[in-house]
């Protein structure tokens, strides 16, 4: 007991040295801002994201970092590593304070003196962004493929779920999923099977079912009616300099599946044989489908193979198509445009564009475009970078950007965040934080289609499973579709599967 | 009985006992040893089976998102000592002694009797995962010892409370069976067992039914397939599994079934009894183990093992091993042939030797790898080295997506993107080389080196490379050898690999008009004489092909060819030109030369194994 007194004294004094070593007087100030990895400066961020964990890095011994609003200190982070973690916590009491406003980051490195730094400003937007997103997380895939899987990811926090690895259907391959206006519970993919085909996996309110037709890219009609695809005749080569993979769209085309009629239907109005159409995606009102066209050429023309924007209206109940209008006709941009996305109040198209082609994420010099509809005005958005940006999509109140971005290592793709303001402006981007900062540093799979949802995927393995072997309600489309037409998409990944199980 | 006579048999048991620990426990470990040292070699068995592996927290999640992923990843780790030698091999002894121990004790717990020692032949069996380099004992060690431990652990709380004994039955065989599958059935099965041994027949329903419970759940309701808990897929492997993970119960039950035949008076007239038996078993360890290891050579794949070794010691750039070991196979494959066609350009001999080898069917240079995925890292290797990193980035990605994020195709992937001018992405696969604790060292070296803007300075191929890179644009859905080759060269006519692979290949192809083209490209690239295969070809060309016109620039074609040329054409002569009929005794005088290449497009050399004798 007599220790006690002793051990009651010598706390206060142990704590009054330990804050001597870390608030010394700063001697010395940078005008630089410090090096972060990840860029967390000069960003604005949602009131609901998860805490933007970083790297410092500056060499020191001992690290410093004050998080302040209205120069008020929220909480400080005191470390001997550059790792800066903060907990969710103080992080959710850091934006409560900084929503619609601003916060500021102190950093100071302690490297035989301790050295104040440039402070990094960053925004807090009043809109918050939808909580979860919906990712393909795979390795650099060439031709084989062995292991992927969807996942989902809460923005909130860092938990992260596995909604269908592949290794639990003999490593198959899962394609392009899509969501019905952001809600969870109304979803599409594709899936390769081998052997046993290559359905598409229809979820409408969280009952899932296989519909026996391979589609290509889809997009949901936002009265969950209809389902926009395209039939591709995509197949990989190779660059011996530069970039090393490439697509080439032999023969593509687009067409409707009618989930309420249970038809698969081509579209008689855009159906030229001389034109390869691809990327289908409805407008937020349902009434137009915006899409890629282009000529068809050989592949040995593969670099004239240039895309343009189109649309067509449609009415759902008549089941009417109207005329094709080009917005954005390659001709004069000079580019090819891919992956059309509509804003949720339907006035802008976010759209790729590279120099060629049809598959963005290959091509580095791709970047995000807008296109205000009504007024016409096309512009290269603000978060370009000198590598791949694809794979995009809106957040359901219009004010987030969320796509794949290969800006961090030029191999990579991951998904970044950007701010989309009323004034059409794009803020600089940064990438979707991890709960470890190096996690981007040791990462060597890549985030392909990135898609916000409302809520959390709630649909179990086993039922998409059971869907997969066909075991639920499997619905057979009657296919309209002239024959002639490729019936089949055979995407890149495609062709191998068979050759690996039998290995 | 007198004193001194019950000093003799005590002293005569302590002999016996030793005997019999001799026999029992220790010749089955060293027979264990001597396998994987001296035949299996723990250096090859790390070469094939070697996994990813890495300390880093998403990457462990990974494996304890899916059923048996900790063991899978206990093996993995296991499995990174065989690099160093004994010291694998001292470990999976260390493993299975331990669950010999563990089930010594079991057995003890059914009551004590001599036969329980047969546990301690455990460690022969093991050799079976040691025969075609398919499979590994961890993830059966480590399941049979968390079955024995548990149930170690849980006879103790059920002699206490048995509803706290069923209680933690029910959470630790969840556990187990998510992470060790087969400890899962050997704990369900000793617990019932011990149930019905005491006599509580009724509490081995409860635990019959409540691991059926979780078999249900997870097979019926999350949906998982037994092959989500395989372990592996060899049938040496299995059996091995059976015995070591079984043998506890087996034991248990042949003992518990004789004992009951011998109460019923059933074997008793053949007076053969297991559960009192006298101590004899040292006198059957020493045949069993004998057995054992007969049977294990008889089933060993000693082919596998020269493959192994030939893509091992290519990798260790022993290329006079490499040719050497290929000579020793009964068949090849195509990593195999790829391999010695390195060897062969390293060792200057590619051009001599080039059609002492087999050829592939389609006369390419290099075999196509969509028919085999699994010599895609080899390619990319090679392609590395010839300085075609674009198509080495391909097949390494290949490979990285089959084989896994293994040091081979991290650190080359790093050098293409260092090469590529994508140092972010360099770095970004050596720090994850960094988190494997093997390879930690190698990996900090190199991010220290890039730091210090001298990548690799101390590897003269990443020199070579940069020198030699092509620079030359194409695009294609696949590239052929001619076309491969060429490419190089206009990029860096000095490229003397891709020469003498270009020159390979055409002469593969029979495109004698494109090699003999090439003849003045020879003295710039430091060929002091022409090499033996040009000669014959120029041979073959001259006079066959009626180019008799034609001179090899400065160079002479050597007495010895020419001589030889002219008993090859005696030969068909004394045929009357009959290529059919002079096959054989072509084939036997010059069955590695390009004239019979030429005409029968197949090579003959009746010293490598794998050449029947005509």
């Amino acid at each position: 007991m007599k220790y006690i007194g002793s051990i009651k004294l010598a706390i206060p004094i142990l704590l009054a040295l330990f804050n001597t070593v870390y608030k010394a007087s700063p001697l010395n100030s940078l005008p630089a801002k410090p090096q972060i990895f990840p860029d967390y400066a000069d960003i604005t961020i949602p009131p609901n994201i998860a805490p933007l964990n970083f790297i410092i890095n500056e060499k020191g011994s001992k690290y410093r970092v004050e998080y302040l609003v209205k120069d008020r200190i929220i909480c400080e982070v005191k470390t001997s590593s550059p790792e800066i973690q903060i907990s969710e916590n103080k992080w959710k009491e850091l934006l409560h304070n900084a929503r619609g406003s601003e916060y500021v980051v102190k950093i100071s490195v302690f490297s035989n003196e301790w050295i104040n730094f440039c402070p990094i400003t960053n925004r807090v937007a009043n809109e918050e962004i939808d909580p979860w997103i919906v990712y393909r997380y795979l390795k650099p895939l060439y031709q084989f493929y062995y292991d992927m899987s969807i996942r989902q990811r809460n923005l909130e926090t860092f938990n992260e779920k596995i909604v269908l690895p592949s290794w639990r259907f003999e490593r198959g391959c899962l394609n392009c999923h899509t969501f019905l206006n952001h809600t969870p519970s109304a979803f599409a993919f594709h899936v390769r099977r081998g052997k046993e085909g290559n359905p598409m996996i229809l979820c409408i309110s969280n009952k899932v079912s296989t519909v026996d037709k391979t589609l290509g890219y889809i997009s949901f009609h936002p009265s969950g009616k209809a389902i926009a695809f395209s039939l591709n005749k995509l197949s990989l080569f190779f660059h011996a300099t530069g970039e090393t993979r490439d697509v080439y769209d032999e023969d593509s085309t687009l067409g409707i599946y009618r989930i309420d009629k249970n038809t698969i239907e081509s579209i008689p109005e855009i159906s030229n044989p001389e034109d390869n159409q691809t990327w289908p995606c409805w407008s937020a009102d349902g009434k137009y489908l915006f899409y890629c066209v282009a000529k068809k050429r050989p592949v040995k023309n593969y670099r004239d193979i240039k895309y343009s924007l189109a649309r067509i209206s449609y009415e759902l109940e008549a089941n009417k198509w109207g005329n094709p209008e080009i917005l954005v006709p390659a001709e004069k941009t000079g580019l090819s445009v891919h992956q059309p996305r509509i804003s949720p109040d339907s006035r802008f198209v976010l759209f790729a564009m590279s120099e060629y082609g049809n598959f963005p994420v290959y091509r580095l010099e791709s970047d995000l475009y807008l296109l205000n509809i009504q007024s016409g005005d096309l512009k290269r958005l603000e978060l370009i970078s000198d590598s791949s940006d694809s794979w995009h999509c809106w957040s359901s109140n219009g004010r987030w950007i969320l796509f794949s971005s290969k800006r961090m290592d030029g191999v990579f793709a991951r998904p970044h965040i950007s701010y989309f303001d009323t004034n059409a402006v794009s803020r600089k981007p940064f990438v979707v934080p991890q709960k470890d900062p190096k996690f981007y540093t040791l990462c060597i799979h890549t985030f392909n289609v990135p898609e916000f949802s409302k809520e959390q995927i709630n649909i179990t393995q086993k039922q998409l499973l059971e869907a997969i072997a066909g075991n639920t309600f499997v619905l057979k489309p009657y296919d309209k579709i002239n024959k002639s037409k490729p019936a089949e998409t055979s995407e890149h990944y495609g062709s191998k599967l068979e050759k690996r199980s039998e290995q | 009985m007198p004193k001194q006579e019950k000093k003799q048999t005590a002293s005569f048991q302590t002999i016996w006992s030793l005997i019999d620990f001799l026999f029992l426990v220790i010749l089955p470990i060293v027979f264990l040893y001597c396998w994987v040292y001296f035949v299996a070699e723990p250096e090859l068995i790390y070469h094939k089976q070697i996994q990813p592996f890495f300390i880093d927290l998403p990457y462990i999640r990974e494996f304890l998102n899916r059923p048996n992923g900790v063991s899978e990843l206990f093996s993995a780790f296991m499995l990174k000592f065989y690099g160093y030698g004994v010291t694998g091999i001292l470990n999976e002894i260390i493993l299975i002694s331990a669950v010999s121990i563990a089930g010594w004790f079991v057995l003890n717990k059914f009551g004590k009797s001599n036969t329980n020692k047969l546990i301690f032949l455990a460690p022969a069996f093991t050799v079976f995962f040691h025969i075609d380099y398919n499979c590994l004992p961890f993830p059966a060690l480590a399941g049979a010892i968390s079955g024995l431990l548990c149930f170690m652990l849980l006879i103790h709380i059920y002699a206490l409370n048995r509803i706290i004994g069923f209680l933690l039955f029910a959470i630790s065989s969840s556990i187990i069976l998510w992470c060790f599958t087969v400890g899962f059935l050997l704990f369900f099965l000793l617990c019932s067992l011990y149930a019905i041994n005491r006599n509580r027949k009724p509490d081995a329903i409860v635990f019959v039914l409540i691991s059926g419970g979780w078999v249900y759940l997870f097979f019926f309701h999350y949906g998982f397939k037994l092959s989500d808990f395989e372990l592996n897929n060899s049938l040496f492997g299995r059996l091995a599994e059976i015995a070591i993970v079984f043998l506890t119960p087996i034991i248990i039950i042949i003992r518990k079934t004789s004992k009951i035949l011998y109460e019923k008076g059933i074997i008793r007239k053949v007076n053969f009894k297991i559960a009192d038996s006298p101590l004899f078993y040292g006198f059957v360890s020493a045949p069993l183990c004998l057995a054992i290891f007969s049977c294990g050579e008889k089933f060993f794949d000693w082919n596998k093992k020269y493959l192994i070794q030939v893509d091992y010691y290519a990798c260790k750039h022993q290329w006079q091993t490499v040719i050497d070991t290929f000579a020793k196979l009964k068949s090849y494959n195509n990593i195999a042939l790829v391999q010695l066609r390195r060897a062969l350009l390293y060792t200057d001999r590619l051009l001599d030797d080039y059609f002492y080898y087999p050829q592939l069917k389609e006369k390419y240079f290099f075999p196509d790898y969509n028919d085999d995925v699994t010599v895609c890292m080899t390619l990319a290797e090679f392609f590395y080295e010839l300085g075609h990193i674009n198509f080495s980035e391909h097949l390494c990605y290949e490979s990285l997506e089959y084989d896994g994020a293994k040091p081979r195709q991290l650190i080359l992937l790093s050098k293409i993107n260092l090469l590529k001018g994508k140092t972010n992405a360099a770095k970004i696969f050596l720090n994850r080389l960094s988190r494997d604790p093997f390879s930690r060292n190698v990996a900090m070296q190199a991010l220290l080196d890039i730091q210090n803007n001298s990548p690799f300075k101390n590897d003269d191929m990443f020199k070579f490379v940069k020198e030699y890179i092509n620079t030359v644009p194409y695009a294609g859905y696949e590239i052929r050898d001619e076309t491969f080759f060429n490419q190089l060269l206009v990029s860096n006519p000095k490229n003397r690999r891709a020469f003498e692979c270009l020159i390979a290949t055409y002469l593969a192809n029979k495109n004698l008009s494109e090699a003999m083209r090439l003849v003045n490209a020879f003295p710039g690239l430091g060929f002091k004489n022409l090499p033996r295969h040009y000669e014959e070809a120029v041979l073959v060309w001259q006079i066959i092909e009626k180019h008799q016109q034609f001179v090899p620039g400065k160079y002479r074609i050597s007495q010895a060819t020419t001589m030889q040329f002219n008993d090859f054409v005696r030969v068909i002569e004394r045929y009357n030109g009959n290529l059919a009929a002079a096959k054989s005794e072509l084939a036997e005088r010059f069955g590695t030369t390009y004239w019979y290449y030429y005409f029968y497009e197949e090579v003959f050399n009746p010293f490598l194994q794998f050449y029947k004798p005509l």
